[in-house]
């Protein structure tokens, strides 16, 4: 059922890490069992997933004008 | 760039050599761009960061002594540009989420099905996004972005932010919840409807 399990890997892995846990330890390996039977945690973590995508894929490029006013600001215009 | 070269493009851009420069802006400035976009979501006030950046990146350069990575030292003094611009823009009201009571969100959710990529091309999405981002304090969003959005370990944004790692995993888990229920609503209505 889990789909997404490599990001929910990294949900484990924050929760463990947030609570100085190794994610080793035998409560982490509970905490993973436990998303890989769990529909509400694991859509939990999917939609975190998506939420981190959605602001990622919303990120324009560097305006190549901002990169000529940039490079002029510095004084290094280009040569040509 | 390879770390070799890195090393002695950034040696030469100490000297002022302007290829090396020229060479440093087109590896790091669509990075400190993309970062202070997500940071103020505004193209004019990331440019004019971004710029502000790296004319402190030049004065200072002499002083980088190769001891952390060229990208650390840089999302420092980015994050730092950031913070002061967001600080002296005091009109601004954000949510504070120092309590530790009620940011976390409940478990039973419903499912967002959809793809952020296509998701975000919706002009009304894109609109929610900036508005929750917008509420989120500067603190948290830089946190969030640094650890979430350019993927940097934990240790790292601990060091760029000078702050305890446990206070970064506080902070970020804080401005995860807080953004994710803030787009709840839009995603469940996008299903529903």
């Amino acid at each position: 059922m889990h789909t997404h399990f490599a990001n929910c890997q990294e949900v484990v892995d924050y929760i463990c890490g947030h609570f100085g846990e190794d994610e080793n330890s035998e409560r982490c390996r509970e905490l993973k069992k436990h998303l890989d039977a769990c529909p509400d945690c694991s859509t939990y973590c999917d939609s975190m997933d998506k939420m981190i995508g959605l602001y990622r894929a919303a990120s324009p490029c560097f305006p190549e004008d901002a990169r000529k006013s940039l490079l002029a600001a510095l004084g290094v215009a280009d040569e040509h | 760039m390879s770390a070799e070269d890195e090393v002695e493009v950034i040696e030469k851009a100490k000297q002022g050599d302007a290829r090396a420069i020229r060479q440093l802006v087109d590896e790091y400035a669509p990075v400190i761009f993309r970062f202070s976009y997500n940071i103020c979501r505004n193209q004019d006030k990331a440019e004019h960061t971004t710029q502000e950046t790296f004319m402190s990146v030049l004065k200072k350069l002499k002083q980088f002594d190769n001891r952390s990575k060229f990208s650390t030292w840089l999302y420092t003094i980015v994050s730092n540009h950031c913070l002061m611009l967001a600080r002296s823009e005091k009109s601004r009201r954000h949510v504070s989420l120092d309590d530790d009571e009620g940011n976390y969100p409940d478990i039973a959710v419903d499912h967002w099905d959809h793809d952020p990529e296509a998701a975000v091309e919706r002009a009304d999405l894109k609109q929610h996004l900036d508005a929750a981002i917008d509420k989120l304090a500067p603190e948290y969003k830089v946190i969030f972005v640094l650890r979430d959005i350019e993927g940097l370990s934990t240790e790292e944004v601990s060091s760029i932010t000078n702050l305890s790692v446990p206070a970064v995993k506080s902070r970020l888990h804080r401005a995860r919840a807080f953004l994710r229920n803030e787009l709840s609503p839009v995603f469940d209505e996008q299903q529903d409807g």
